[in-house]
């Protein structure tokens, strides 16, 4: 079948396409480096000035700290402020997210379209942009209600960040006004810009769009970052550095590289509901096909950002311990701790979702059925390890709880509560799914290489010596060795899992070059298969609410970490029941506002029949047609 | 074509039904299993506010194992973990003398006490092998000092920990009690002997931290200004050398420091004694415009803590040329309630200091406080 041949080039044109953005991210990071200066009117280094050159009105003007707001400064307008913040600007993000990575697929989509000839991707990428050019709307009307709930509730803080960054808040204004002008006409000139050179013309700006988009994240990312781990500032908050300085935090390109991917996988997840949705409401065999395919594209594409994602986040956690072990402890070990038991529920959720769809899917073809025995094994680990991954171990209990469980761990379990124990089940998790991706990608396909039993052989030894390797990583430095090996040996286990995903990936490439390729169905598929995709975007969503709610939290009782502190009526960490609810509360509204967005797309392929077209048909002709 | 047109759109409104219930349905289990967990708010940290006067080594030793767990957050790492070394095991006071001997130990400690305030407001003198930030040898800490924010425990709390540490293992506790507020000590070389004036009697032993007298000070006492006329001077030294003998009406008993007996001399107990009876504000005595006499004479170090030390019943001096301007401090000054500092209360600095202080103290005072930038 040509799809999944074709779904190995979208793989390889996705990796070169964040490659190309990743280039693009630095070039821009450069030019800012180099030419910064002209921000930093008000925010000049005082390294360039000795102090006796320094009048009093200059270090007025340049070190003047944060402000410490005392509650009465805080504007009360009877509802919790932090709880009208959180919503407003969790669906700004959702929908934010979703905007920056729709035309990011779209564009490979589109380059695979024009490169295959084949007109269907063209279609499909033209319908997600459909979806995206709403959800852009509601993420600007979001963005703007944002800013005046942050102005109106939180103006010193407000006043503070418009301090620092200066005139780069206005270059993301004017960064946006460009994306959305490069958005218009990328969508309205699809059409127009079709076929031949034209078609490279639109190609080139789904690229500006896809970079304007990128440097807007990165630009917003780095006022959260700023809040997380500030940087360019002196002990009081009184601006020290450039713009560059303020900007490049320690935790700035962890969360730019951590969004970045999530993004990618939470917009797969959605557009993959919207297929779901379609085929699913289907009416003929052919939209249900059509849909189906749409769905396993956007599953694809959610599933294969995804299984990097816990990468990134290794990484954001490993600079946040690094700039404060403080802060990280209070996310994994404090009173956060929590929060990631839930994380492991959502994340088991989301692997299990992905690998259920999979395993429906491979009823599409016949040649499936060589490789339906792997599955049961697939799942038994996946359940194992999801257990292990949810099971917790420092615990903040009641007296009463401790003297039940007979300590502040399981006596048994306790073992397993640890990031060693997890850190098998995640990477062994990833392995499987990785595993059911690709016997599904294998299973309407023949190999024809002479080679073949060699390959086979050498990607099972690869799998063994890496599922091998993470449980002895895990076992002997996690158990038998001290904390810093432990610590280490994580890094060797994200190495096999990698290893797996990358040599996978390759040896499959030339494996089935010229393969027999067996008959498959589209459409033919379970509906229950499609409710999978429905779960993905709702545990993605939770998932995002979850993790952002974290990230924002080890801030604990500061603003701006360490240097402004936040003495609102909403300056304590609330329970996790309260965050809970919160989460939902955003999910389900993400949810209404999605279908809107569907409805809407649906609704500008609605054409009204004209009423000169409707024959009216008398009376008495319907009464002698009903006799 | 019209029945088609039903059906399809009967489909998609099932669809819709059942998929917004299946994605309910799951988000409420995300929210079940959020419920389901122990539900636990984490409070900002408040500032406790020590009573000095009725502080014992037992409640001090309490206060300071409440800032281990809490304000602290020591316990955060210091647990059995393997985060930090485990100082709930480990006895501390044995542990410091050891670690005095060690030959990485660079610092200038030169008993257990003085260590752990060391280890504490500058962890990378002495980084605990093992435990050091990934990558550098053990040569850099990854705790921050504890007396800067985020953590920002104050000199009394420090010491409150310290002396924890040194009691939970049974061993003497040799920090001192922060029961009286700290003697002026401008000048190392006069406060080493007993106070020449009367302003420095009240400056050193803090009287105004509870007491209006000489024009300004607290209202946790009774104010002095006319103790004359109510008292005799047997029961004005009474009151000074044993304070609970005789409660004044509508004060609470216990919490005047009982051990001024053993800390004034002679000759400053009855300079003392004998301006309460007179009840007359000497001005004979007026400091110069020297920064060193003015906090002497106007008893700042009673509230403030300032040239290394001070009372707490007002915010810190020692960086408040970082926090503010030279018009704000000299309107803190003049108009001490118009802005009053986060976490303190209104009212209690006195607003008279721009009657007493000569324009040319007042700008010395200010010029002075603005180069405190907590270097």
């Amino acid at each position: 079948m040509k799809e999944s041949r074709y779904s190995s080039r979208l793989m390889w044109l996705m990796l070169l396409l964040i490659a190309a953005l990743g280039f693009f991210w630095s070039g821009t990071v450069t030019i800012t480096n180099t030419s910064g200066d002209w921000f930093s009117g008000a925010v000049a280094s005082v390294d360039d000035v000795s102090a006796d050159e320094m009048t009093a009105g200059d270090a007025e003007l340049k070190l003047v700290p944060a402000p410490k707001p005392t509650r009465a400064d805080y504007p009360d307008i009877g509802v919790s402020s932090r709880s009208i913040v959180w919503v407003v600007a969790q669906m700004h993000l959702f929908f934010g997210a979703l905007v920056l990575a729709v035309p990011l697929f779209v564009l490979v989509i589109e380059l695979l379209g024009m490169y295959t000839g084949d007109s269907r991707y063209d279609d499909m990428a033209h319908e997600f942009m459909k979806i995206s050019i709403t959800a852009y709307s509601i993420t600007a009307l979001f963005g703007g209600t944002l800013a005046l709930s942050l102005f109106l509730l939180y103006p010193d803080l407000m006043a503070y960040l418009m301090r620092v960054f200066g005139a780069q808040m206005m270059v993301y204004a004017i960064l946006f006004f460009l994306e959305s002008m490069v958005l218009y006409i990328y969508y309205y000139g699809w059409d127009a810009l079709r076929y031949g050179n034209a078609k490279w013309v639109h190609l080139s700006l789904g690229l500006l769009l896809n970079g304007v988009g990128a440097t807007l994240m990165v630009t917003a990312n780095s006022w959260a970052t700023f809040m997380m781990a500030p940087s360019g500032v002196n002990e009081v908050g009184a601006v020290i550095g450039n713009i560059w300085e303020v900007m490049k935090g320690p935790l700035w390109n962890p969360i730019n590289l951590h969004r970045f991917i999530a993004n990618i996988a939470f917009g797969g997840a959605v557009v993959g509901a919207y297929a779901a949705y379609k085929c699913l409401a289907a009416r003929t065999a052919e939209a249900r096909a059509h849909y189906d395919w749409m769905g396993y594209t956007s599953n694809f594409i959610a599933i294969l950002a995804f299984l990097p994602l816990p990468f990134a986040g290794y990484w954001l956690m490993a600079e946040i311990y690094a700039y404060s072990q403080q802060m990280g402890i209070t996310a994994m070990g404090g009173i956060l701790a929590w929060l990631f038991i839930i994380q492991a529920v959502l994340i088991g959720t989301i692997l299990l979702a992905g690998n259920y769809y999979l395993w429906s899917g491979m009823s599409r073809t016949e040649g499936s059925k060589r490789y339906q025995g792997f599955i049961k094994y697939i799942a038994v680990v996946l359940v194992i390890c999801f257990l292990i991954w949810v099971t917790p171990h420092t615990l903040i209990l009641t007296s009463g709880e401790i003297a039940a469980l007979g300590g502040s761990n399981h006596p048994l379990l306790g073992a397993l509560g640890i990031m060693p124990a997890k850190n098998i089940a995640v990477n062994l998790m990833l392995i499987f799914t990785f595993m059911s991706f690709q016997i599904y990608r294998r299973s309407d396909k023949v190999a024809t290489v002479s080679w073949e039993k060699a390959g086979n052989a050498l990607m099972v030894a690869i799998y063994v010596v890496a599922i091998v390797n993470i449980i002895f990583a895990g076992v002997y430095y996690g158990y038998f060795t001290n904390t810093v090996y432990k610590v280490g040996s994580s890094v060797m286990q994200v190495v096999s899992t990698l290893t797996v995903i990358i040599s996978g990936v390759v040896l499959d490439a030339f494996l089935y070059r010229g393969a027999k390729t067996l008959p498959s169905h589209w459409g033919q598929v379970s509906n229950r298969a499609q409710y999978a995709l429905f779960a993905l975007p709702i545990a993605f969503t939770w998932l995002m609410a979850l993790m952002g709610y974290v990230r924002s939290s080890v801030r604990t009782h500061w603003h701006v970490y360490t240097v402004m502190k936040d003495t609102s009526p909403d300056n304590f960490i609330p329970t996790i029941g309260y965050a809970g609810n919160m989460m939902t509360i955003v999910t389900v509204m993400f949810v209404l506002f999605v279908l809107f967005i569907f409805w809407i797309a649906n609704l500008s392929g609605t054409k009204q029949v004209p009423p000169y077209a409707v024959r009216k048909v008398p009376a008495a002709e319907r009464a002698g047609d009903a006799a | 074509m019209s029945v088609e047109k039903t059906n399809e759109v009967k489909s998609g409104g099932n669809v819709l039904v059942k998929s917004m219930g299946f994605s309910l349905a799951l988000a409420l289990l995300f929210t079940l299993v959020a419920n389901l967990l122990p539900q636990v708010e984490g409070e900002a940290p408040v500032d406790q506010k020590v009573d000095l006067g009725a502080l014992t080594v037992e409640s001090f030793v309490a206060l300071g194992e409440s800032v281990f767990t809490g304000k602290g957050t020591c316990s955060l790492c210091h647990n059995d973990l393997g985060r930090a070394p485990d100082i709930l095991v480990l006895n501390m006071e044995e542990t410091a003398v050891e670690r005095l001997k060690d030959e990485r130990y660079k610092g200038s400690a030169t008993d257990a006490e003085s260590y752990l305030h060391e280890s504490m407001v500058d962890p990378g003198i002495y980084v605990v092998k093992g435990f050091g930030k990934k990558g550098s040898n053990d040569t850099i800490s990854p705790m921050p000092a504890v007396n800067k924010p985020p953590i920002e425990l104050s000199e009394i709390e420090v010491n409150a920990v310290i002396a924890y540490l040194q009691a939970k293992d049974g061993n003497d506790v040799t920090v001192s009690l922060p029961a009286e507020a700290p003697a002026v000590e401008v000048q190392p070389a006069e406060s080493a002997g007993p106070a020449g004036t009367v302003e420095e009697v009240i400056a050193r032993y803090g009287c105004q931290a509870c007491h209006k007298v000489l024009g300004s000070g607290g209202e946790l006492g009774p104010d002095l200004e006319h103790i004359g006329k109510r008292l005799s001077a047997e029961k004005i030294r009474q009151s000074i050398i044993d304070p609970n003998a005789n409660i004044a009406e509508g004060f609470p008993p216990g919490v005047m420091p009982e051990d001024f007996a053993g800390k004034m001399t002679v000759k400053e107990l009855e300079m003392l004694v004998v301006y309460l009876l007179s009840g007359e504000k000497p001005v004979e005595d007026i400091a110069g415009s020297g920064t060193g006499k003015i906090i002497a004479q106007f008893g700042c170090q009673a509230c403030h803590i300032m040239l290394g030390s001070g009372g707490e019943l007002g915010p810190s001096l020692e960086d408040i040329g970082a926090r503010l301007d030279a018009d704000q401090i000299r309107q803190s000054i003049v108009e001490p309630n118009t802005v009053i500092a986060e976490g303190y209360p209104s009212g209690v600095m006195p607003p008279n200091f721009a009657e007493q202080m000569s324009d040319e103290q007042l700008d010395a005072l200010v010029a002075f406080l603005s180069e405190q930038k907590g270097d």
